[in-house]
């Protein structure tokens, strides 16, 4: 067998050109194959990875996706406000780590307007528990303070001192502008790939007081108590609260009320995505096909370039299994090669450009090498290309040694 | 040593060819000449075992080798035969030492009936320069030589040529029968040499017209 190997190899060497463009071909549907399998498995955890350490969303009575989507994802509006009193009682809650009000309802030049509490920048996490940072400026400090996303400081070119105006409602264009309160920008957030990036962050307070008639007498941050906010996120203490928090509200007397875990309302929601994602892993699995196609016609084309060679080494005693298993070898050989320099370029790919996906779509690619599906996928490549193989090995095998002796 | 008896082999539809009984002594080396399409290809390839005949018998090294299945045919021509033609045929992408080694790899006694080196043997064939490059790169003279030390590595029995002097000029002509009888002289092994350039004829011990050889119908 060791013979039949340097033989193959000496064979490939020898059609270095077709066996070259045959390898790039199998390089390229592997990187394909996995690389889409794994934009798949990493755009489903990046999408669950919007928040990272939210335990429980709560709203007013409503439905699950609608609750996250418009609280998390900015989709949507949200059905009903829940009382600032009963986030406030949740606050005191000796299982609560922490509790960050959502106040949703106005918007600045098509972008949102969120008002929430300090507690926000200190507790919400996204991506790989990843906390909420500012490329410059400080939260917000009074009721005239914003802090805008970075998305949102890019498109509109805002810096830090510059003025803005938020509208009531969620248009680009709004008729009602609560011009007569102006904004200034405190700070700006450093980019996380996460709807995070298209918001504009005030406090509750200014939301309170820019719907206020008269905004001139209330301007002190503890004057302007809310009275109602759309959600609240919710950490716990103990992950075990959850379902018996979740059941607590959801069965709440004295408002309507909806609990939800994001985890689960995510994978309920990528459900309903799931056909495109399978569409996108038969195309890889077709790209693939052609790849082997690919490498077949290959092994095909060269059996007539090589019935010389093959028929002088039957005519110095191999057998024909020894020639069969040629075919085979170089087709495996052929194979694994590929699928690894397949997993080196998308090794490049992800090193090169993983930078700039996450910013840019919110998806962290991640080169999966210890991942067992990876391997799994890499060894039903190498096996397709041993059965492959098996195809011109028969042929060979058939071929009598007078066809390969006799001039065509 | 070489037998046939009452002998007959037909291509598909062809003419179908009746040779003449044989009886060659090992180690005897033997001319068989005539014009192209007189069957002495044939002959050679039913001895080798590459076709195999519808009736009679071939007896080589006392075993019947007609009686042989495919399988065993190649194994007997792998360990008890050394083939040279006339297109040379090497392997393109082996080197000359491993063109030449290529019956050892394949055959455990032609592996053990080699005790010289292949460095010795390929000064002996004044390949010693051309070792180690790629058979695609040697001349005709060179690429013949080759073959000649790939078909007689091992000390076969039996090497059987099929016009191997064709393509080469006079000279080296000479220099390959001189090697290749010298070959067989050194290890005993019959010599089945076939040609239509009847000038080789006093190389041999014996020689044999297709003329009285093969008979076609």
């Amino acid at each position: 067998m060791k013979f039949l190997f340097t033989l193959t190899l000496q064979s490939i060497a020898f059609r270095k050109t077709t066996v070259g463009l045959s390898l790039f071909s199998i390089m390229i549907s592997v990187t394909l194959l996995v690389g889409v399998n794994r934009l798949r498995v990493d755009a489903k955890q990046s999408f669950q990875n919007t928040i990272s350490n939210i335990d429980l969303i709560v709203g007013a009575k409503t439905g699950a996706s609608q609750l996250l989507l418009s609280t998390v994802f900015h989709q949507g509006f949200p059905s009903n406000n829940i009382s600032y009193r009963f986030f406030t009682s949740m606050q005191q809650k000796q299982d609560v780590a922490f509790a960050i009000p959502i106040s949703l309802g106005d918007s600045h030049r098509g972008f949102r307007v969120i008002g929430t509490s300090k507690d926000f920048f200190q507790h919400f996490k996204y991506g790989n528990k990843q906390q909420l940072t500012l490329t410059s400026g400080q939260t917000f400090a009074s009721a005239s303070d914003v802090v805008v996303g970075y998305h949102v400081a890019k498109k509109l070119g805002y810096h830090i001192g510059d003025n803005i105006v938020v509208a009531h409602g969620m248009g680009e264009t709004s008729f009602d502008p609560h011009d007569d309160h102006p904004f200034t920008i405190v700070g700006i957030l450093k980019p996380t790939g996460t709807p995070v990036d298209k918001a504009v962050y005030v406090s509750l307070q200014a939301i309170e007081k820019i719907h206020l008639e008269n905004h001139e007498s209330a301007d002190d941050m503890e004057q302007l108590k809310p009275i109602s906010i759309t959600a609240m996120f919710i950490g716990l203490k103990n992950k075990v609260a959850i379902f018996g928090l979740q059941r607590a509200i959801n069965e709440y007397k004295k408002e309507p009320l909806l609990a939800i875990i994001p985890g689960l309302t995510f994978y309920e929601i990528w459900n309903l995505v799931a056909v495109a994602e399978k569409a996108l892993w038969i195309i890889s699995i077709f790209v693939f096909i052609a790849g082997m196609l690919g490498l077949l016609t290959l092994i095909l084309t060269s059996m007539r370039e090589r019935t010389y060679e093959i028929a002088v080494l039957r005519s110095q005693g191999a057998t024909p299994r020894q020639i069969a298993w040629l075919f085979v070898i170089e087709s495996t050989f052929l194979t694994v090669v590929g699928s690894l320099l397949g997993l080196f370029l998308l090794w490049l790919l992800i090193l090169a450009f993983g930078g700039i996906l996450q910013p840019a779509f919110g998806i962290s690619l991640t080169f999966p090498i210890s991942d067992p599906k990876l391997w799994k996928i890499i060894g039903s490549v190498c096996i397709a290309g041993f059965v492959i193989g098996w195809i011109p090995a028969i042929m060979a095998y058939r071929k009598t040694l007078q066809q390969g002796l006799t001039p065509a | 040593m070489i037998r046939t008896q009452d002998l007959r082999f037909t291509y598909s539809g062809d003419q179908a060819y009746h040779f003449d009984d044989v009886q060659i002594a090992q180690g005897q080396t033997v001319f068989i000449h005539g014009p192209s399409g007189s069957g002495k290809t044939t002959f050679l390839h039913l001895l080798s075992g590459v076709l195999s005949c519808q009736s009679g018998n071939i007896t080589l090294l006392d075993q019947v080798f007609s009686d042989f299945s495919t399988i065993q045919r190649d194994h007997f021509r792998r360990d008890h035969m050394g083939y040279i033609f006339q297109q040379f045929n090497l392997v393109p992408y082996l080197s000359v030492q491993d063109n030449i080694a290529l019956p050892l790899a394949l055959s455990s006694i032609k592996r053990n009936n080699f005790t010289g080196d292949i460095k010795a043997l390929a000064t002996t064939l004044q390949l010693q320069d051309v070792l180690h490059h790629k058979a695609v790169n040697l001349s005709q003279g060179q690429k013949q030589r080759v073959a000649i030390a790939r078909a007689t590595i091992g000390n076969p029995k039996i090497i059987l040529a099929d016009e191997p002097t064709s393509a080469l000029d006079q000279e080296n002509t000479d220099i390959c029968m001189r090697i290749l009888l010298d070959q067989c002289q050194q290890q005993g092994s019959t010599l089945m040499f076939v040609s239509h350039d009847v000038a080789l004829q006093p190389y041999f011990d014996i020689s044999i017209s297709t003329r009285n050889l093969v008979h076609i119908a």
